[in-house]
């Protein structure tokens, strides 16, 4: 009796055992394959960054060298002593703040109206809003050009943050409402009990309770502005005003021979506020973007 | 939710005061200039001479006789549809395996997504590195697998330049399938797939059966974003290929950016401009229609 519980116990402990290595093989396959699919997609990247450290002439030796015989910084010390570089920097937080602000100024009213109103229209506001993205921004472009130009506010910093605001604005205000429509309905009925007006009932109860919403929507607008190119091309002629996205591109396009290390040190440089602010709040980002399309 | 509704508090004006901000930006930079697009596609306006001359439907008729209209029309597509489902194929595949547990499975994610993060100019400048036909890494490894002999001239030959931005666009756009995909991926009940593998049903059963059914709607709703996301590139195009060689890389976006801002003919443009519109017009209806199936239920 007690043997056959020894037989029964250990061929159970050795089927444990196996489905544990299965298991455990399976998880480091998986791995492998995430290696190799990593490898593939993220090579152009690990070319850039070695590109941009390796000395000027390194880059027409064949076969190429996987790893730089020294390391070479002066690509990036020339994006941070050609002054105009710093000027575009600067430029470039102006814009991308001022976006900020406005896009979450003007959508966290509009997604509050949305999110917790009924009235006639509404339905057909929203899809307005949503329908915004599709059209043409190179035909707005041109109008806007002119129409900027008339006001005087092309190679200002206002005539570009109103152009990025209108392109980010649509997904803002989707993110967001997506966000207060999570909101506790008990929340806001004890608030309203309590006679709390609209305006109290945003600040007080919805935008605390909804921040990482708003977070999300934050970065998303963020990183829009950071990465413009075309709008900040078109709307700016002076060299002064020109943000980083077309600042460099035109710097180094422009030239007879290529600075190749130098042009892939400052797209390094453009790129990491984006790459931090991505990698700091993540979580709030990948969240905002896939919870209006997968909710429901 | 519509808390006030609910509790008889009334508000008639004040959801409309909210909206005030929002639309107010979008008379300005979005209503006005269509608007004014639409009046210009019937105007000889350039930027040396800005006047609103109405010549009726004369850009229209000039653009649809012309040969390199259609074939722009023709590119749009051609570097599009296959990027857009590369994009498709290698999301999925990506989200599916990262919907299995590994170790280091978020850095990999993060990692992967930066590729999305990047600004669009960086991206064109690090493939102009990589498709250089003198130094570049992607001929080296090309010869060394054997597909190739000669470095191959990437963005100078028309066919070549046309797969090269495919291939740029498809890399781009892979993270963002994915972490949507993934999204999906996890509202599939997990009772739902146990019960499948009790009734015997296999891997690939269960991906047609239940995964596919259960993540379609996504899937369409990614297309779709990105296929109108890439009708609106200039930017990669632009620094990789300028369009070229012989507009064999040269969609509608960057065509009414070249008319308009090279050869400062506004007009003809916008005229360019509002064929386009009409064209997405019709996908556009298409996605609103998806997202209202699944947003608007109050």
């Amino acid at each position: 009796m007690n043997h056959a519980n020894q037989i029964r116990s250990r061929t159970l402990f050795e089927k444990a055992q196996t489905i544990y290595y299965q298991k455990n093989l399976g998880r480091w396959s998986y791995f492998f394959l995430a290696v190799i699919l990593g490898c593939f997609l993220l090579f152009p990247i690990f070319w850039m960054v070695k590109i941009s450290f390796s000395p000027q002439g390194e880059l027409f030796s064949m076969p190429p060298k996987w790893i730089s015989d020294s390391i070479n910084l002066e690509g990036y010390k020339a994006f941070w002593f050609r002054t105009t570089f710093l000027r575009f920097y600067v430029n470039s937080i102006i814009v991308a703040l001022g976006t900020v602000i406005i896009c979450l100024f003007a959508g966290i009213l509009a997604a509050y109206s949305f999110s917790c109103f009924l009235y006639s229209g509404r339905n057909t506001l929203m899809l307005t809003t949503l329908s915004a993205q599709m059209f043409p921004w190179a035909l707005l472009l041109i109008s806007l050009y002119i129409f900027l130009g008339n006001l005087g506010l092309v190679n200002t910093y206002l005539g570009l943050i109103l152009a990025h605001s209108i392109f980010a604005l649509p997904l803002t205000i989707w993110i967001i409402k997506g966000y207060f429509d999570t909101v506790p309905k008990e929340l806001m009925d004890a608030a309203i009990v309590d006679g709390c007006g609209p305006m109290q009932i945003l600040v007080r109860i919805i935008i605390p309770v909804s921040y990482p919403g708003i977070l999300a929507a934050g970065i998303y607008v963020f990183i829009f502005s950071w990465n413009d190119f075309i709008f900040g091309l078109t709307l700016t002629s002076q060299e002064n005003m020109r943000t980083l996205g077309p600042g460099i591109a035109m710097t180094f396009i422009g030239e007879h021979a290529y600075a190749w290390v130098d042009m892939m040190a400052s797209s390094i440089l453009v790129s990491l506020p984006t790459v931090i602010v991505f990698l700091l709040l993540q979580r709030f980002f990948i969240e905002g973007l896939t919870s209006g399309a997968v909710k429901g | 939710m519509l808390a006030f509704q609910n509790r008889g508090v009334k508000y008639k004006v004040f959801p409309y005061l909210l909206l005030l901000p929002s639309f107010s930006i979008a008379f300005v930079v979005l209503l006005y200039p269509l608007l004014n697009g639409i009046r210009l596609s019937f105007t000889e306006y350039t930027l040396f001479n800005p006047k609103y001359d109405w010549i009726g439907f004369r850009h229209y008729f000039q653009l649809f006789k012309d040969p390199v209209y259609w074939e722009i029309f023709k590119n749009s597509f051609v570097i599009i549809l296959p990027a857009v489902a590369a994009q498709l194929l290698l999301g999925l595949s990506t989200a599916l395996l990262f919907n299995r547990n590994f170790p280091f499975k978020g850095l990999f994610r993060s990692a992967i997504f930066i590729i999305w993060i990047i600004p669009e100019m960086v991206v064109a400048l690090l493939w102009m590195v990589m498709f250089n036909s003198e130094f570049g890494i992607l001929n080296y490894l090309l010869q060394l697998i054997g597909l190739t002999r000669e470095n191959l001239t990437w963005l100078a030959n028309p066919g070549l330049a046309k797969l090269a931005i495919i291939i740029v666009y498809s890399w781009r756009g892979v993270p963002f399938f994915m972490v949507m995909i993934i999204a999906a991926l996890q509202t599939i009940p997990k009772d739902m797939v146990e019960a499948s593998k009790i009734d015997g049903a296999g891997a690939f059963r269960r991906f047609y059966s239940i995964t596919i059914p259960y993540i379609l709607g996504v899937l369409t709703l990614c297309c779709l974003l990105s296929i109108v996301r890439l009708f609106q590139d200039i930017t990669q195009i632009f620094i990789l290929t300028g369009g070229g060689p012989l507009y064999s890389t040269t969609t509608f976006a960057v065509y009414v950016y070249q008319n308009a801002f090279v050869n400062f003919d506004m007009g003809r443009a916008s005229a360019i401009g509002i064929t386009w519109m009409l064209l997405l017009g019709v996908i556009a209806v298409f996605y609103v229609r998806i997202v209202s199936k699944k947003h608007i239920r109050d």
